[in-house]
């Protein structure tokens, strides 16, 4: 079925062009070997993602939602290849040299990748090399590029400051010398030196204050007008998604479960698990305590004892016969709405 | 603050020892005079003489600059084996890092001096020898350093934020590995550097390591060995040894709060 699924997708460069569609992704899975045992043979695999689609489309944000462990910075990590992918195919699509380039195959694509998507990072405490000034830090990825001089560099390395909001005379200190919100400043900072189409961001405000979130997702949005980005959005946080996305993917357990326009999932959510998700989103209306939420039974399951059939079967209050038995395959719903479930939706 | 003030006096009085033992000849430090044997410290000569009539000063100064150089040799080597195999076995993890690591511990599982005088009796006594014996015994120590430092750096986030940059290998292990392992590799190398002298001056206690002919701090205390009521001739280089180490351990000490940033 996945393999259809595949073939069906498969497109000429034309026909992502006329979508749009500057990535997509085609079935990718990650798998990590878990060893065990007095001779540390590989015993088993945790399913990190297992196989899953979705397409990036150009100037628009995709969200990419989900509880801890369900893969969703392993997709993120896979897609720059920080991760070897073990199968499926990425697709990026360069409109300005009219060209499908699929980077998940191939050796020395490195640069390649680099100078077209790039990656801000979860924790800006970590993500800094604390033993480098930050203009060093936001000049490192020109010189791995060889771009311009020494002088022709430092003009770029403090514009890219300027573009998001640190003041010339502070770029020569060390990472540890910043609030948090100013080091993810940095981190955009280096993630745009290259001039990437696409920027994978991996919880980038899940670290800060709730009040420094609020600039650094303004900042991202206004870089993403003013440079026309395209932005995968990891994050868990489901108000900070449905503030930044165009487009929303929900994942569990390593499968895309239920992907669509953001104002449509967050109105008509269908999946069980996308249903339980939102209703746990807190409001800040007193009234609306009486709502009706979906308790989730149970924790997430363990990667080794993934259930049968659908993944989410042990947690959701539907759950039939057939989820047991049959992998529901993601299917569409209505216009641009995707849903993996063997529910009948009206 | 009083520490600085009694390091540096150690370091200066080293450090002139040190640089007249560079000048000194083998006519000054070797030159045998039967007339004066056994001369007790005095004016003429600072630290006495020896069995020879030899000037004990002059030995002196120029075993620690023969002592500082088969030592640092030494541990350069090991520090540049050691760090150069714990950042393969770190970084690339899988077959190598086991082969690595079966290494280290083989070497680890010798007692350490066994393994020095089994070198020392299977090689040619020329100074090599010492120096191939210590490189032996501590390596492996600094490769599971590394390793173990390179392991929790490999996965932090600003490693792999230059790889997503496009960084080469050698680029990233230069410019992000090496500066923020720079602390333990200083003081490993600083502690091996330490460990060095001491292994070589107790080598040549036992008459075992370098050539009795060539002056080190262990020949020279080892010269006394037999005539202890000269006292002078054991104490002096004795105690030019302790002051060694003992600053190299301080050195150590200041040069890794100099690195560190927040300072």
């Amino acid at each position: 079925m996945q393999d259809v699924l595949k073939y069906e997708n498969m497109k000429t460069f034309d026909q992502y062009k006329k979508d749009n569609i500057i990535l997509s992704v085609q079935a990718l899975k990650k798998f990590f070997p878990v060893y065990g045992g007095v001779f540390g043979r590989k015993k088993d695999y945790v399913k990190a993602v297992d196989g899953i689609f979705f397409d990036l489309i150009k100037g628009k944000t995709l969200g990419l939602v989900g509880e801890s462990g369900c893969g969703k910075s392993t997709t993120g990590r896979s897609i720059i290849n920080i991760y070897k992918p073990d199968s499926g195919d990425i697709i990026y699509n360069d409109f300005s040299k009219n060209e499908s380039v699929n980077i998940s195959k191939g050796k020395n694509q490195r640069k390649y990748i680099a100078e077209n998507l790039q990656m801000i990072f979860q924790d800006p405490y970590a993500s800094l090399n604390p033993r480098m000034k930050v203009s060093k830090i936001v000049e490192e990825p020109l010189i791995v590029h060889k771009y311009g001089n020494k002088n022709e560099r430092r003009d770029k390395v403090i514009e890219l400051f300027e573009n998001v909001g640190i003041e010339k005379t502070l770029i020569d200190r060390y990472p540890h010398e910043f609030s948090g919100g100013q080091r993810q400043r940095v981190g955009i900072a280096r993630a745009l030196a290259l001039n990437p189409s696409i920027i994978i961001a991996d919880e980038p405000v899940s670290a800060l204050d709730v009040s420094v979130q609020a600039q650094v997702l303004n900042l991202m949005k206004e870089i993403q007008d003013r440079l026309g980005l395209t932005f995968l959005f990891i994050a868990h946080d489901l108000s900070v998604v449905q503030y930044i996305s165009h487009n929303i993917a929900v994942m569990y357990l390593g499968k895309i479960v239920e992907i669509s326009k953001a104002h449509d999932l967050y109105k008509n959510p269908l999946h069980p698990y996308t249903k339980a998700l939102m209703s746990s989103v807190p409001i800040p209306d007193p009234k609306a305590r009486e709502r009706y939420r979906i308790r989730l039974k149970g924790d997430i399951p363990g990667p080794f004892n993934i259930p049968t059939g659908c993944a989410f079967r042990t947690r959701c209050p539907y759950a039939f016969k057939r989820c047991e038995e049959e992998t529901p395959q993601i299917r569409n719903m209505s216009s641009e709405h995707f849903v993996a479930c063997h529910l009948e939706f009206s | 603050m009083r520490n600085n003030i009694l390091l540096l006096i150690i370091l200066c009085f080293l450090g002139i020892l040190f640089i007249t033992g560079i000048f000194l000849s083998e006519k000054q430090y070797n030159s045998i005079s039967i007339i004066h044997r056994f001369k007790a410290p005095s004016t003429e000569f600072l630290f006495g003489t020896d069995a020879y009539g030899r000037d004990i000063f002059l030995r002196t100064s120029k075993a620690l600059f023969n002592t500082i150089n088969y030592a640092l040799l030494a541990s350069i080597i090991a520090i540049f084996i050691g760090f150069l195999l714990g950042l393969i076995a770190g970084y690339s993890g899988g077959i190598i890092d086991f082969v690595i690591q079966t290494l280290i511990d083989v070497m680890m599982s010798f007692p350490s001096f066994f393994l020095i005088l089994t070198i020392i009796a299977a090689m040619p006594q020329n100074g090599w020898n010492v120096i191939i014996a210590i490189v032996l015994s501590t390596w492996p120590n600094i490769a599971k350093i590394t390793r173990a430092e390179i392991l929790t750096l490999k996965n932090r986030e600003f490693i792999l934020a230059s790889s997503t940059i496009g960084a080469s290998f050698i680029r990233i292990v230069f410019y992000h590995i090496v500066p923020n392992c720079i602390n333990s590799l200083i003081i490993t190398g600083i502690f091996s550097f330490g460990g060095a002298i001491l292994t070589e001056s107790s080598l040549s206690f036992l008459k075992l390591g370098i050539n009795e002919d060539i002056p080190t701090l262990g020949n020279l205390i080892s010269g006394g060995r037999d005539v202890l009521r000269s006292w002078w001739i054991s104490t002096f280089p004795g105690i030019v040894l302790f002051l060694l180490i003992f600053s190299v351990n301080l050195v150590g000490e200041r040069i890794r709060e100099f690195f560190d940033p927040k300072n």
